[in-house]
């Protein structure tokens, strides 16, 4: 078995290349690009995390997957403890391994990046994923006890599946319904097969039919089945909608509607759902791109998407026209370089302003401006300004237009009573993920814009639990995640230890000082406790606690809000202390109670004991400076 | 799979399906239509909702084999099952009482307009059918349209069946009498949409016009159903398919529709549906 190797030498571990296909073999087929880590190079570039005190990597992940964690048991060779580890915080590690913007996320802030190439994370999380899903069974997820309660998933989607998986394992009864014919939204239809083999797609898809839950195609909420049917025939208590943003953006300039002008959507559309490169054995047909110029317009990951599907059909030069240049380009790092390979031609700086055609409205030709970089616009990014006099032609066979989406105003039209901001995107509470309209919950790209499978896959998270929540809420019971039932608890010591903090502040001298001082660094003690049960491999904190609705948990950071001042007399802030003390006292105290991990249970009982202690004194002391001795005294 | 509960040829090349799909027919309204996909390989193509009964939840739609997709179809018998069948897509036909109204089918069009006529006489309309063909053996639903309509008219280009001629004869005699026409739905080969829109707009007639843009998705989600109405583009299937006749660029609808042609062509020869397919594999079985 592995194992770390010393610090000084990890850092001279480079970073392991990914193994990848030939860029001339594999600009003339549709399979996978990157091929993965062997385990040997999985485990060396394991080896080089420094496994930081405070890992950094952790923030930079939009869902902070345990990182180091899962490092170390890769390291080990615990693969299916790491897969364990992963799926705590991420749904499909297969998947965002490979299309999360890690140069961006969890890489940009490993510290190895500060000197060196960072940990490859992304590559290390698809190892993981791909190896277990090769090599092991599928493992039974556990699955509470029936609730009876159906949910009602609108979309497919990254949002969509996750938010269905969880609320399967919650033990509701889940039906997810989709527009389209095959399930996995932009998973299936716009990313390409080189990129994201749909096998895995399906894998993940196969593995939710298994929890229970049921998938049901070729049904547009709001067309074939209305929200109102769904809570009131069907007896769905809950629906979630993760409808994406689908909706292509033209850029209104002349010849638009030229024959040969695609939106992305529509040209990735035909080839990943439809397969139009496999034409005529499939029915639905493409432009020919064979030996022709196909020009895509647009920077981030759909427009390389695109490019690279025209290299594939056979394109004999297929290009981008970017208004900025490469170093703004949102595309991940390694798309562009992957399409920089393939030799997918970059014309930066550049901005079509006009489509030419032949008389029969054929696209032939693309009028553009030529750009330079002027001062920074609102998103930071230095704003393209059109050259003057710097118009050219560009000759083309095809076009396709990538320069995003917006989401679909069909269920705006349907369900106008839904609010939508001036984008058209859903409004949701930040907390529960809840729309305007009660029980209609919505998450990913309809309510962020086009964003992230991971931001999506997030969102569909959190809304399952303001799902669950909701509907136990209506049962007058409350179940809460482990880890959650501990943040509320580090969350009342952290406040005490504040409050003791600006005590010592203000007293900084003599007994009251010392006495003060005992308390404070208790707290900290207390908080580090805990911490350090929650940071460990233990037990999972993503397991739910159920029946926690007496413990009004949320309220537990209001204990009193206190400003010490130069006047403060110690009679008010003993005062203010006994509660604190009597508040932590009983909430430990009750929170024995429930059904928990062993080692928990131990902890909280030797923490309800100190706080007692702690109250006691506080007593004493109250009762020392106002006289009142209590009955003790 | 969506199950064909009944299917009949009304013409040569004109086959009717009720299918069953609960969920459409108690939603749909006059003008909406639905994708289809036969099979696995097949490509999605929309047709309009015919007909709708939300009692045996069944829909009905009419399909003109002019292509591998509408020929396999058309080669589909009761009892057969299609793979995918999603809807009702689109905007409904704006029905309202605009007094006379006449609705012009050309082809397979005329099973097109007929829901939309059958609504507008339903509203108070007085309701003119015009419903035109290239022969007698292609005129469609010619009973139907006669039971409802307050004038039914049939045009044929040979002569072989009603009025010797095209649609636009009938419709310049009609305004030529001088009567008020109020309204004209017209539905058909776009050349007829065209020509229709030529004759009303000189006498401004509020004249709308059912769009045949190349679909996929038809939820608004590819564009490739963009058409310009109004020098603005517009999504046939989420904004249409009904458009104002007067305002639509017919030749760039025209012109996109011709995209995939050579294409087209290429798969229905390959197609075991084509007829010509068809006639030498009975020649290879003897
Ligand atoms: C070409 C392309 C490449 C991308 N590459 C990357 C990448 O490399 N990395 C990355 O992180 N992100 C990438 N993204 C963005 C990412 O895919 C999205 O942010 C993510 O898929 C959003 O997930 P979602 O679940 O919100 O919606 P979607 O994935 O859009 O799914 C929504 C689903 O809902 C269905 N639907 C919509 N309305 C209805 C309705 N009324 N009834 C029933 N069903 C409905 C749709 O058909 C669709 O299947 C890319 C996007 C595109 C288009
Ligand atoms: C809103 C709408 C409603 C329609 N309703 C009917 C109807 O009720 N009955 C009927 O017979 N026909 C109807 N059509 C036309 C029908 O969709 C086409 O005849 C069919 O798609 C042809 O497919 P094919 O494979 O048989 O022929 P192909 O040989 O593939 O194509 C022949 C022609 O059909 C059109 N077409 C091809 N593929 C598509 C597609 N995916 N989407 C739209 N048009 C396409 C093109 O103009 C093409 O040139 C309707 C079209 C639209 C847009
Ligand atoms: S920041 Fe980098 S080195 Fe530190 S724990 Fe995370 S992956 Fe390892
Ligand atoms: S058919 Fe795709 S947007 Fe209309």
């Amino acid at each position: 078995m592995a194992s770390f190797p010393e610090k000084k030498d990890r850092m001279k571990i480079p970073r392991n290349k990914m193994p990848e296909m030939n860029p001339i073999k594999r600009a003339a087929c549709f399979e996978e690009v990157s091929l993965g880590y062997s385990k040997e190079d999985a485990i060396t570039e394991a080896q080089r995390c420094l496994q930081c005190k405070i890992p950094t990597c952790i923030d930079g992940c939009p869902v902070s997957i345990k990182i180091d964690q899962f490092i170390t048991l890769l390291v080990k060779e615990d693969f299916s403890g790491a897969l364990d580890k992963i799926k705590e915080d991420n749904f499909l590690p297969a998947i965002c391994g490979r299309v999360c913007p890690q140069e961006k996320q969890c890489e940009q802030t490993c510290v190895v990046g500060k000197r060196n190439e960072p940990v490859a994370i992304g590559r290390l999380e698809r190892f993981v994923a791909d190896y277990n899903r090769d090599n092991e069974k599928p493992k039974d997820v556990k699955r509470a006890a029936p609730t009876g309660k159906k949910v009602a998933i609108v979309g497919s989607g990254p949002a969509g599946l996750a938010c269905a998986a969880d609320l399967a394992s919650f033990g509701h009864q889940v039906t997810v319904f989709e527009a389209l014919h095959e399930f996995g939204g932009v998973l299936i239809y716009g990313i390409p097969e080189f990129r994201l083999p749909k096998e895995i797609v399906k894998y993940e898809i196969d593995n939710l039919k298994k929890l229970g839950v049921e998938f049901v195609a070729n049904s547009i909420v709001g067309k074939t089945i209305t929200l109102s049917e769904l809570m009131e025939e069907e007896g769905f208590e809950a629906i979630f909608l993760g409808l994406g943003a689908g909706l292509p953006t033209f850029m209104k300039i002349p010849g638009e509607e030229f024959a040969g002008v695609y939106s992305a959507n529509e040209f990735l559309t035909r080839v990943n759902l439809m397969k139009a490169n496999q034409f005529p054995n499939f029915d639905s047909p493409i432009l020919d791109c064979k030996d022709k110029t196909v020009v895509v317009v647009g920077g981030g990951n759909t427009a390389m998407d695109a490019v690279r599907v025209a290299k594939r059909l056979g394109a004999k030069s297929a290009k981008i026209i970017y208004r900025r240049s490469l170093e703004e380009m949102p595309a991940r790092n390694e798309e562009i370089h992957h399409a920089q390979e393939e030799g997918i031609e970059f014309l930066n700086l550049t901005n079509p302003i006009q489509y030419i055609g032949d008389d029969k409205q054929v696209v032939n030709a693309i009028k553009c401006h030529k750009m330079e970089l002027g001062e920074p616009d609102d998103s930071g990014r230095r704003r393209p300004v059109v050259i003057e006099g710097s118009e050219y032609e560009i000759d083309v066979d095809v076009v396709v237009v990538a320069i995003g989406n917006s989401s679909n105003p069909l269920i705006n039209k349907s369900n106008p009573e839904i609010e939508v901001n001036k984008w058209g995107n859903l409004v949701v509470d930040e907390e529960t993920m809840e729309t305007s309209e009660k029980g209609v919950f919505a998450g990913g790209d309809i309510v962020t814009g086009g964003a992230t499978v991971i931001l999506a896959m997030g969102a569909g998270r959190k809304a399952a639990l303001g799902i669950h929540h909701s509907l136990i809420a209506k049962a007058g019971k409350k179940d809460m995640k482990l880890d959650e039932i501990l943040d509320v608890v580090i969350n009342v010591e952290v406040e005490s230890q504040k409050f003791y903090r600006m005590g010592l502040d203000i007293c900084s001298e003599g007994e009251t000082h010392k006495f003060i001082k005992h308390l404070y660094e208790d707290e900290i003690k207390h908080e580090r406790m805990i911490r350090n049960l929650k940071d460990s491999n233990l037990y999972d904190g993503s397991q739910l606690i159920e029946n926690v609705e007496h413990l009004n948990l949320e309220d537990s950071h209001k204990t009193e809000n206190f400003e010490w001042s130069n006047n403060t007399t110690i009679e008010e802030a003993l005062t203010v202390a006994i509660k604190r003390e009597n508040h932590a006292f009983q909430l430990f105290t009750k929170l024995v109670e429930l059904k928990l991990p062993q080692e928990i249970k131990d902890l909280f009982t030797n923490l309800a004991e100190e706080e007692r202690q702690h109250l006691a004194e506080v007593e004493k002391e109250y009762g020392l400076a106002t006289g009142n001795m209590g009955d003790e005294g | 799979m969506f199950e064909i509960k009944k299917s009949v040829f009304l013409s040569e090349n004109v086959k009717s399906f009720e299918i069953v799909a609960p969920r459409i027919a108690k939603h749909r309204k006059a003008g909406q239509f639905v994708i289809l996909r036969v099979h696995d390989k097949g490509e999605r193509i929309p047709l309009t909702i015919a007909d709708s009964n939300e009692e045996q939840g069944t829909i009905t739609l009419i399909v003109q084999g002019i292509g591998k997709t509408t020929m396999e179809l058309n080669d589909l018998n009761t009892g057969d099952s299609i793979l995918d069948v999603v809807g009702p897509l689109g905007q409904a036909s704006h029905i309202e009482n605009f007094g006379t109204s006449i609705c012009i089918g050309g082809g397979v069009g005329t099973a097109i307009a007929y829901p939309t006529a059958v609504a507008l006489k339903e509203a108070g309309n007085y309701v003119i059918t015009i419903n035109g063909a290239r022969n007698k053996d292609l005129v469609i639903l010619e009973k139907e349209m006669k039971e409802f309509s307050d004038e039914a008219y049939i045009t044929t280009d040979d002569g072989s069946c009603g009025h010797n001629g095209f649609v636009t004869d009938i419709l310049k005699n009609l305004i030529g009498e001088n009567r008020k026409i109020d309204f004209v739905l017209a539905i058909g080969p776009i050349p007829m949409m065209r020509a229709v829109a030529e004759v009303t707009r000189e006498h401004g007639i509020s004249t709308f016009v059912s769009l045949n843009p190349i679909m996929i998705d038809g939820t608004g989600m590819c564009g490739g159903c963009r058409v310009i109405v109004d020098g603005e583009s517009k999504f046939g299937c989420v904004d249409g398919p009904e458009f104002d006749a007067h305002k639509v660029d017919f030749d760039n609808l025209v012109n996109r529709n011709r995209t995939y042609s050579k294409l087209e062509k290429e798969s229905i020869e390959r197609s075991a549906s084509c007829p010509k397919v068809k006639a030498s594999n009975e020649i290879d079985n003897k």
